[in-house]
């Protein structure tokens, strides 16, 4: 599942910037903090969604500017929210459910390499993962606590979304680009079970916002990304 | 104690550590479940025993809760443990002393420690290496992020008296827990601290918080021994709990190491006549030094 790409991706649409998107093999080794996606602007390279919502605002670009104070600090505690519970879920189906593990995961990550390489790294990915998983008390969850909590979290978006297009009224924020990113990845990617995209779905408001996001700022693009690579040509202040 | 007292659930601020889930505090004794020791379990568990302070929330505030309280366990809470559990100076100087005095003998001896070690792995298994190894990389950002949390709440809080209007809830109860130590403690280290001192509303919470629920702990509960009721008495009534724990340690000590001399047949009591007989532990002790060499 690659929602941060997408989430990243969704960002910069929404941030109306030109953009090329590259897909590389070795993009966690290319990218600076070793997470993927990353953008390229230029000579730097800046990596995850923080830094890039950083970098891009200080070139001055910024979707959460019309916000007060106290909506950016909802928008900051939601765009937590989604990280601690969805995030971590993404994870946890990828990394630490054995069936999904076996048939789709170890595949999946391991086919740039020949074997025995492809195995050997997935092993490792997977065993940094459990660890973690382990740290933040997620090791113990069975499939069932661990999709309550995604309804949980889907069900607190959806009554924070209500029936408004975005989740601060008429502009999309980071905090769309980030949701979508996550929902959009749950909804589209062929998993061992449906369990986890029928939860999403069991929120109509939640479907729709996807769909009108994507109808909106992904017509015509190539969705499966791993890094995006951003563009000069078209005279962005980005580079400056 | 504090999701207790909101929700008007019986409870008493029981300041013992027996028994533990393995070390845990704080911990809630039930009658039916055991001991539970995370935060969000005990409030589950109020609430299953019909106590909610939630009760009055509209879809959207307990949204935000859930939020926030995400933003609090992501942003805020490592960092806390951080300054008061690895970083050198808070733990030396403030926690483990006040754990330790807190807490009844025998634990107090490596309690604490076990706590310390455990929230060390924890963070370092959460952060990475570059982090705990990074001490400027970790200022820099993690720190900020948490000043940066503080602010947020600050922000959404405003002027009112709690998160979600005049009563209080269990987001108030999870955010007065958090920010209540930090602001009270005397931390020899406390840039973190200071950022939440400077940040009067939250302070002013805080406060009104601690004289509506907590009217007993007159004195500053979180700094001086919790027994003594200002700081003068507090040193003269130690000294003989102090004594009497340091007279019981040596005995422990001696009684356990003249149990293992006799056990090992060091030391024996003999009866009759001294010639032959009395040879006996003396030829032990020569055997037991040989071996040793």
């Amino acid at each position: 599942m690659y929602s941060d790409g997408i989430t990243d991706l969704a960002f910069l649409q929404m941030c109306n910037l030109p953009i090329r998107v590259i897909c590389r093999a070795n993009a966690e080794y290319m990218s600076p903090s070793g997470k993927v996606p990353f953008i390229h602007v230029g000579n730097q390279v800046v990596s995850e969604l923080g830094p890039i919502v950083q970098f891009v605002k200080a070139k001055g670009h910024s979707l959460s500017d019309g916000l007060d104070e106290v909506q950016k600090a909802e928008m900051k505690a939601y765009m937590e929210l989604v990280n601690n519970m969805l995030l971590t879920a993404e994870l946890y189906l990828q990394w630490c459910d054995d069936v999904t593990v076996e048939e789709i995961t170890h595949p999946r990550y391991g086919s740039p390499y020949p074997w025995p390489l492809n195995r050997i790294l997935s092993y490792q990915k997977q065993w940094e993962v459990r660890r973690k998983m382990k740290a933040i008390g997620w090791a113990g969850k069975t499939l069932e606590q661990v999709l309550e909590d995604v309804d949980q979290c889907c069900q607190a978006l959806s009554q924070r979304l209500g029936t408004q297009p975005y989740f601060f009224n008429k502009q999309p924020t980071e905090l769309d680009a980030l949701v979508f990113g996550h929902l959009f990845t749950i909804l589209t990617t062929q998993l061992i079970t449906d369990e986890l995209s029928e939860k999403v779905k069991n929120y109509s408001n939640l479907t729709a916002f996807c769909r009108r996001i994507e109808q909106q700022y992904f017509e015509g693009h190539d969705k499966d990304s791993c890094t995006v690579s951003v563009q000069s040509s078209k005279k962005s202040s980005l580079l400056k | 104690p504090s999701p207790l007292q909101r929700s008007g659930g019986p409870g008493h601020s029981d300041c013992s550590p027996l028994p533990l889930p393995a070390g845990h505090l704080p911990a809630l004794r039930t009658q039916d479940e055991g001991t539970i020791s995370k935060p969000q379990q005990i409030i589950t568990h109020l609430r299953k025993q019909k106590y909610n302070a939630d009760y009055d929330l509209s879809a959207t505030q307990s949204a935000d809760t859930l939020a926030f309280v995400s933003l609090l366990e992501e942003k805020l809470l490592p960092v806390l443990i951080h300054t008061f559990w690895v970083d050198a100076k808070n733990y030396v100087e403030h926690t483990r002393k006040w754990y330790a005095e807190t807490i009844p003998f025998p634990l107090n001896f490596f309690l604490p420690n076990a706590m310390h070690k455990r929230h060390l792995e924890r963070l370092q298994l959460m952060w990475g290496d570059d982090y705990m190894e990074d001490e400027e990389k970790l200022e820099k950002e993690l720190y900020r992020e948490a000043r940066e949390c503080l602010t947020l709440l600050s922000q959404r809080l405003g002027s009112q008296k709690f998160f979600f209007g005049d009563s209080p809830a269990s987001l108030d109860a999870l955010v007065f827990s958090r920010l209540a130590p930090l602001l009270k403690a005397k931390l020899p280290n406390g840039k973190l601290q200071q950022h939440l001192k400077s940040l009067q509303n939250l302070c002013n919470y805080c406060t009104s918080i601690l004289s509506l629920y907590f009217p007993w702990d007159r004195g500053d509960p979180l700094t001086g021994a919790p027994r003594a009721a200002g700081t003068d008495g507090s040193e003269a009534e130690e000294d003989p709990h102090k004594r009497r724990k340091q007279l019981l340690s040596v005995l422990v000590g001696l009684a356990a190491m003249l149990g293992y001399a006799f056990l090992s047949g060091i030391v024996s009591i003999q009866r009759g006549s001294v010639g032959p007989a009395g040879r006996q532990p003396v030829t032990l002790e020569e055997e037991e030094e040989e071996e040793e060499e």
